[in-house]
């Protein structure tokens, strides 16, 4: 059974410029033990989703309709104190900035004791043998020194190993990494990823990968998502979107990203600027973008297709279209 | 051909505050004497890890920074000692796009105002600037009705347009682009890196490319220079360095990139380097690299490894260089 199941997720801003749909009826299931990979531009709603799946949404923000299933219980209905017995201990996330996501003024031994306790009622000995083993597992050196170390001792990349560290020191049933590698450096980028694949087979939890990075998503999902304005453009396997994508999004981003592995000619970049979320375009939000845009498409909004297994595309001809992105530029 | 810009061991020390009085001064080696020579009409990528000093080292060429040691070659002329006109007349041929849109554009003046600005410090016209800052607009793709604009009134990739605007407008000859599509999304990147391209055969640019982005740099440069820890590691190529990197650094920063197509991911070896970056204040002994280098023998931690070509145009500082 999948452990998180979302149905119809529509989280809005009531800003005073106006209604922010940020998240519009996004739908999909995680598997456990499971990579999913969500990509989209900046404004496109993906982290605004994951705060959702915490219910840690700002002001003037809030979950207007829909369901999220963790774990068989709809959390949406859930109160505060339910939700704190779920975060950070069944669902647990890590941020972009690890500058800023640890508190400068406690020792990191303190704040993994603290993240324990919190939610297991075991002795301070007990938890801070737990954090040092737990250290150990995410490749700090000397975990029995480090604990004793204030987070600005530490560099951006190890301190985003003790951001790991301290979400997975419960064992959770979801990561939800928001994109975790941005702020590191390539060569940093790789150990932390591949920290994550490791750890991903040790403790069989299930992740929720938020990056603009098709690269990561590449090398990390199992499952992708493409987010843009707020809504899910296409959902499938980490080839189905790759190699036989039904959208015309999905494509011209891949098509538009200068390659490691391929020489062009020109770029071809996507016109135009994403779409302020206040005032959407009629129809299909990309189409004053898309090149393939008919005049259907400025009329109708489009709905998420089933175009294979476990595959779906927003796109009014999803049926007719079949693009393969992860090639691009390969053979000519 | 003569080189447009000839850097010789050019090195930027920046002094280290003092934790007691009569510690003696520390200095961060930013850059450490770097050899470097640029050709008119190419694009040269400056690629490394945050705190290489590929930054520090762009805007020592431009003399935004007072170099420590070594020489500035320009068109022939040693700039790095000049001062007062003969500098200012340099910074007409030699100027600077920076990485976030949303801070280097003064957000009181309007789009005209920041594309005229040094047009008016360089002694020009009204008139001749009114048809400059136009004619600008439209090549960076603009509509120059919008001149009177403000920058917050433009998006995140338009507003690197003004910014490139602003900088084109003298018609230099050199111009360092310290990241300049870092700060914006997937999907625009791809407009401005296409735009520097087009004005590059317009105006017969040169660029000096530093990015950490090693896709963007394969795409748009000619040759590619890697440093690490205030020095040039390697040089070559672009052809050369992505198909046949030499230096281990190289080797595992290409190996660490991900690709966007999940097969040839599947099959990729990376290659994990230990560690972080060493502190600049306090460089390792021998090669800079050798702490992290999976191929460290014993003389890399004594002996210095020199830059040295090893075949025409590719040059590495490495004593067991891969790939040869």
């Amino acid at each position: 059974m999948a452990i998180l199941k979302v149905e119809n997720l529509k989280t809005h801003f009531f800003t005073e410029e106006g209604l922010v749909k940020a998240v519009d009826g996004v739908s999909f299931e995680l598997e456990r033990g499971k990579v999913l990979g969500i990509v989209g531009e900046s404004g496109s709603g993906k982290s605004v989703m994951s705060l959702s799946i915490m219910k840690l949404i700002p002001y003037p923000g809030r979950i207007v309709e829909g369901k999220i299933y963790f774990d068989g219980k709809d959390i949406t209905q859930a109160n505060e104190s339910e939700m704190q017995s779920i975060r950070g201990n069944r669902i647990s996330m890590v941020f972009q900035d690890p500058m800023t996501s640890l508190n400068p003024v406690f020792k990191i031994g303190f704040q993994l004791v603290e993240a324990v306790r919190v939610h297991k009622k075991v002795s301070k000995k007990e938890a801070l043998d737990m954090a040092v083993k737990i250290l150990k597992e995410v490749g700090i050196p000397d975990a029995e020194e480090a604990i004793n170390r204030y987070p600005h001792e530490f560099s951006g990349g190890m301190r985003q190993r003790v951001m790991i560290a301290m979400a997975l020191i419960n064992d959770p049933d979801i990561l939800i990494a928001d994109e975790p590698t941005t702020a590191l450096d390539v060569t940093v980028q790789a150990q932390i990823l591949d920290l994550m694949n490791r750890l991903k087979e040790e403790f069989n939890s299930s992740i929720i990968l938020i990056t603009h990075d098709l690269g990561v998503v590449a090398e990390m999902s199992d499952e992708v998502i493409v987010m843009y304005a707020g809504r899910i453009f296409e959902r499938g396997s980490v080839e189905d979107i790759f190699y036989k994508s039904r959208n015309p999004y999905t494509y011209s981003l891949m098509r538009s990203l200068p390659r490691l592995d391929v020489d062009q000619k020109r770029l071809q970049p996507i016109k135009g600027n994403p779409p302020s979320l206040i005032r959407l375009p009629q129809g299909c939000p990309f189409h004053p973008r898309c090149e393939l845009a008919k005049d259907i498409c400025k009329k109708k909004v489009p709905e998420l297709l089933k175009v294979g297994t476990n595959h779906y595309s927003y796109c009014h001809f999803a049926a007719e279209l079949e693009f393969n992105g992860g090639k691009v530029g390969t053979h000519s | 051909m003569e080189p447009i810009l000839k850097v010789k061991n050019l090195k930027k020390y920046f002094p280290v505050k003092k934790k007691k009085l009569f510690e003696r001064r520390k200095y961060l080696k930013a850059v450490d004497g770097v050899d470097l020579e640029v050709y008119p009409g190419e694009t040269i990528g400056l690629v490394g890890e945050s705190g290489c000093g590929k930054t520090t080292l762009g805007r020592t060429i431009l003399k935004l920074y007072q170099p420590t040691e070594g020489s500035i070659i320009f068109d022939g002329k040693d700039i790095a000692k000049i001062r007062g006109k003969v500098l200012k007349d340099f910074r007409r041929q030699a100027q600077i796009i920076f990485q976030d849109p949303y801070a280097s554009l003064n957000p009181r003046m309007k789009v005209k105002q920041i594309i005229e600005e040094p047009l008016i410090v360089h002694g020009y016209s009204r008139d001749e600037r009114e048809k400059i800052v136009d004619e600008i607009m439209e090549s960076v793709g603009l509509n120059p009705e919008h001149k009177f604009r403000y920058p917050h009134e433009f998006s995140g990739g338009q507003r690197q347009r003004i910014s490139i605007g602003r900088t084109i407008a003298l018609r230099p000859k050199l111009i360092v682009c310290d990241e300049p599509v870092s700060a914006l999304d997937v999907s625009i990147q791809a407009q401005i890196i296409n735009l520097l391209e087009e004005l590059q055969d317009t105006y017969k640019l040169t660029y000096i490319f530093i990015s950490h982005d090693l896709s963007v740099v394969r795409h748009i440069s000619d040759r590619v220079a890697v440093m690490y820890l205030g020095r040039i590691v390697e040089i070559a190529d672009k052809k050369e360095i992505y198909e046949k990197p030499h230096h281990p650094y190289t080797v595992a920063l290409l190996s660490a990139i991900p690709i966007p197509d999940p097969e040839k991911e599947r099959n990729r070896k990376r290659i994990i380097l230990k560690g972080d970056l060493p502190s600049p204040i306090n460089p390792p002994s021998g090669c800079r690299f050798h702490t992290r280098c999976y191929k460290a023998k014993e003389r890399c931690a004594k002996e210095e490894p020199k830059l040295v070509e090893v075949s025409s145009g590719h040059s590495v500082a490495c004593f067991y260089p891969e790939n040869t």
